[in-house]
C-alpha cells in the first residue's frame, strides 16, 4: 500500500498491539494516562506492595498500556527513577501455571540481567550484600542459592569468603530453570531445587526484595499479567493454585512490587465477582482498579487525528493544522464512529485502517475519504451496525 | 430419598473437585444411590471424553474411576428394570417424544420408575421419593412429565446435589458457591476455547478484513451475544473467513448445538439466587 499518497509514511491504525520500544506510541487516552501514572507514581513514592485490577471491555487498550509501561523507557524518562517492568501473559492451557509462570517470568527478567542486578546489589551494599539477602529472603536455601549470583563476576569475592564462589553461571543458570539433578546440586552445593510452588515464591520474592531494598537499586517491581480473565479457562484447581501463588508472593514481597492484572470484562462481569475469581485472600489484596472506559466521541476524535500526525506516521512538514483528519474528512470520521457501536480502540483502529486500505485501492484514488465513499463501501465494514 | 444418577452427573461432581470428596458425600446425603449398568458402561467406555477436563494423568483418572467402585450403585432391581420399557414406549408415543433407548438417560428413568414402585415392603413406598440426577438438559425435558405424572419424583441436577450437600451441613455455603462457579467454569470451557483459538488466529499475520470480523466475533462473546455470534455462520463475509479456518466454524457449530448460551446463563442465575440468600438453610431470619 502506497500511503504517501495520503501524506503518511505508514498505516497508522495497527490492527495488532505493537511490541518494539520505538513503534509504543501513547495517544490521546490523557486521563487513563493520568490514572495508571498516579499509580507508578504511588509506587515509586511509597512502600507497601499491591495489586492494582486494570479493568476493562475487549479492546480498550489494556494490552497496549502493559506493553507500553514494560517496554519503552517512559517510566525512567517521566519518574526520573529506575524500575523493573515485566509483562507476562496468564499461563494457559497447562496443568503446571506456576512453573509456567516462572519461566515466562524468567524470560523477561533474564538471567543476564539478574546477576546483573546482583552485581550492583554488590557494588551498593558491599559487605552487607549476602545479610541484605538473607534478610530479604524467607527460606534458606533460596537464600544460599541468591547469594551465589554476588561473585558470578569473580570481582571483589574476598568481601564475603564464606560464601564460596567456584560456582560456575551455567549452574545457577540450569537451576533457574529448573535444573534439579545431581549435578547441579552438586556444583552449587544445594541440598534442594525449585520444586514446589513455596520455593518459586521464595525465589521470586527474594530477588524482588533485594533488588528493591531502600529503594537504593530500582525503586519499583511492576509486574503485568495480561490475560488475567483467561485464568477462567483454568480447572478450579489449578485456578486455586495460581490464586494462591500470587497472593504468597505479594505476601513475602511486602515491599515495592505492583502487581498489575489485566482483566477482560465479560458481559454479566461485576467488580464483586472478582472475589470468586480471585480467592477471597487475593481479592482483599485487590482493593484498587483502574477503569479503561471507552472513549465517548470527543476522545475518540483527540485519538484519531493525533495518531494521524504523530512523527511516526506523518512528517511535520505535511501536517496540515485545517486539516488534521486527513485524508479522513471530520463529517466522515464522525460519521464512522457513530456507526461502529462499541467504540473500543480496537475498533476504531481496524475500522480506519480497513477504510483507508478500501481507499487506496481505489482507481483512481480518492483525494480524501468522505462520509459518500464511507457510505458507499459500508456493506464492507464487519463492525459497520445495520 | 434415592438417588439415581447419571454419567454427565457423575462428570461433573468429579471434575469441579478433581477428585472423589462429593461423590463420597452422595451416601451421606441420600438413602440410596443408583446408577444402572448402562450408565456404568457409558462413563467406562468414554471416561476420558467425561472428563476431558480433568486435571490429570490417565492413569490417575483410571485409579480414580477405579475407586469409586462404580458397580456398588447398582440396585438389585437393575436387571428387571425393563419390564418398564412397553410403558414408557407408550407414553412417549403419546406425549410426542422420541426416545432414544440405548441413552444412559433412558435406563436411568426406567430404574427409576421401577424404584418408585417396589419397596422393600409396598407398593408405592417409594412414590415421589425418588431423584433422577441429570445435567444433560433435553433429558430433562424428554423425562419430566414421565416423573410427575407417574409419581416417581422429579429430576435434578449437579447444582441441586450441592444445595443438598450444603442443606445438610456436609459443605459450606462458601465452598457451595465456589463449586457451582467451577460448574459455570466447565459450562464456560467451550466458549473460552472458541476466544482463544480467535486469539491465537488474531496474532497471525491475515487479512485487515478478518481482523475486524474476529474482533467482531470476540466483541460478541465478551458481551454473552452468542445468538449473534452464530448468525456469523450464515453470512457472507464471515463465510469467506470461515472457508479458510474451519476449526472456528466447527467450534462455533459445536457451541450452537449444545445450547451452551442457556447452560451458562441457567447456572449464574442459580449462583445469583444463592449469592442472594435466597436458599434457607433453616435458620430463624434471613441466612447469611
Amino acid at each position: 500500500m502506497d500511503f504517501e499518497n495520503y501524506k503518511l509514511t505508514n498505516n497508522p491504525f495497527r490492527i495488532s498491539p505493537s511490541n518494539t520500544a520505538e513503534e509504543l506510541v501513547w495517544i490521546g487516552m490523557d486521563k487513563l494516562k493520568e490514572k495508571l501514572n498516579q499509580r507508578i507514581q504511588s509506587s515509586i513514592a511509597t512502600s507497601p506492595s499491591r495489586i492494582v485490577i486494570n479493568w476493562g471491555r475487549y479492546g480498550s487498550g489494556k494490552t497496549h498500556a502493559a506493553n507500553y509501561y514494560t517496554k519503552t523507557n517512559f517510566i525512567h524518562d517521566n519518574f526520573g527513577k529506575k524500575t523493573k517492568n515485566i509483562k507476562v501473559n496468564l499461563p494457559r492451557s497447562t496443568k503446571d501455571p506456576v512453573q509456567s509462570f516462572l519461566r515466562s517470568l524468567m524470560g523477561q527478567l533474564n538471567f543476564e540481567n539478574i546477576v546483573e542486578d546482583f552485581g550492583l546489589v554488590k557494588t551498593e551494599f558491599k559487605a552487607e550484600a549476602p545479610r541484605i539477602i538473607e534478610a530479604n529472603t524467607t527460606d534458606s536455601i533460596i537464600g544460599l542459592f541468591l547469594k551465589k549470583f554476588l561473585g558470578v563476576d569473580g570481582v571483589q569475592n574476598s568481601l564475603f569468603p564464606e560464601i564460596g564462589f567456584e560456582n560456575s553461571k551455567d549452574a545457577l543458570r540450569d537451576y533457574l530453570y529448573g535444573d534439579i539433578t545431581k549435578a547441579t546440586l552438586k556444583k552449587l552445593n544445594l541440598p534442594l531445587g525449585l520444586e514446589d510452588d513455596e520455593q518459586i515464591v521464595n525465589l521470586l520474592s527474594g530477588i524482588f526484595n533485594t533488588i528493591t531494598h531502600q529503594k537504593k537499586i530500582y525503586s519499583a517491581v511492576f509486574l503485568w499479567i495480561d490475560e488475567f480473565e483467561d485464568i477462567e479457562s483454568l480447572p478450579k484447581i489449578t485456578q486455586d493454585r495460581f490464586t494462591t501463588f500470587l497472593r504468597q508472593l505479594i505476601d513475602k514481597t511486602p515491599n515495592n512490587l505492583t502487581i498489575f492484572l489485566n482483566f477482560t470484562l465479560k458481559g454479566f462481569d461485576a467488580f464483586e465477582d472478582l472475589s470468586i475469581i480471585l480467592g477471597e485472600a487475593l481479592a482483599s489484596r485487590a482493593k484498587i482498579h483502574i477503569d479503561f472506559d471507552e472513549p465517548n466521541e470527543e476522545e475518540s476524535l483527540i485519538y484519531i487525528r493525533n495518531l494521524l500526525n504523530h512523527p511516526n506516521f506523518r512528517k511535520p512538514e505535511f501536517i496540515n493544522d485545517n486539516d488534521l483528519y486527513y485524508p479522513y474528512q471530520e463529517a466522515s470520521i464522525k460519521f464512522i464512529i457513530s456507526n461502529i457501536g462499541r467504540k473500543s480502540l480496537r475498533k476504531i483502529n481496524e475500522t480506519l485502517s480497513l477504510i483507508l486500505e478500501l481507499a487506496l485501492l481505489e482507481n483512481p484514488i480518492p483525494p480524501s475519504i468522505t462520509k459518500e465513499f464511507v457510505e458507499k463501501i459500508s456493506s464492507e465494514i464487519p463492525s459497520w451496525k445495520k | 430419598m434415592i438417588l439415581v444418577l447419571d454419567a454427565c452427573t457423575i462428570s461433573n461432581l468429579l471434575h469441579i473437585v478433581q477428585d472423589n470428596s462429593l461423590i463420597k458425600l452422595l451416601d451421606k446425603s441420600f438413602e440410596n444411590v443408583f446408577i444402572t449398568k448402562e450408565v456404568i458402561a457409558e462413563f467406562g467406555s468414554s471416561k476420558f471424553v467425561y472428563l476431558s477436563y480433568y486435571d490429570n494423568s490417565r492413569e490417575t483418572l483410571n485409579q480414580l474411576i477405579s475407586d469409586l467402585h462404580l458397580s456398588d450403585y447398582v440396585s438389585e432391581l437393575d436387571s428387571i428394570k425393563y419390564e418398564c420399557i412397553p410403558f414408557v414406549r407408550n407414553f412417549a408415543i403419546v406425549s410426542g417424544q422420541t426416545l432414544k433407548e440405548s441413552d444412559g438417560e433412558f435406563q436411568s428413568a426406567l430404574l427409576s420408575l421401577y424404584l418408585s414402585r417396589w419397596g422393600e415392603n409396598d407398593f408405592m413406598e417409594n412414590s415421589n421419593r425418588v431423584l433422577f440426577a441429570t445435567d444433560d438438559g433435553r433429558a430433562n425435558t424428554f423425562f419430566i412429565e414421565l416423573f410427575l405424572s407417574n409419581q416417581i419424583g422429579t429430576i435434578i441436577d449437579s447444582i441441586d446435589i450441592l444445595c443438598i450437600f450444603y442443606l445438610k451441613g456436609l459443605i459450606t455455603k462458601k465452598h457451595l458457591l465456589k463449586n457451582v462457579d467451577a460448574i459455570l467454569g466447565l459450562y464456560s470451557s467451550p466458549l473460552n476455547e472458541l476466544k482463544q483459538t480467535i486469539s491465537r488466529i488474531k496474532e497471525r499475520d491475515i487479512k485487515g478484513i478478518f481482523q475486524s470480523y474476529l474482533t467482531n466475533l470476540l466483541d460478541m462473546l465478551y458481551e454473552n451475544q452468542l445468538e449473534s455470534v452464530f448468525d456469523t455462520l450464515h453470512e457472507g463475509g464471515y463465510k469467506k473467513m470461515y472457508a479458510d479456518f474451519p476449526k472456528l466454524k466447527d467450534l462455533i457449530r459445536k457451541l450452537s448445538v449444545n445450547g451452551i448460551n442457556g447452560k451458562a446463563a441457567y447456572v449464574k442465575s442459580r449462583y445469583d439466587f444463592i449469592s442472594n440468600n435466597l436458599l434457607w438453610d433453616g435458620h430463624l431470619g434471613i441466612s447469611k
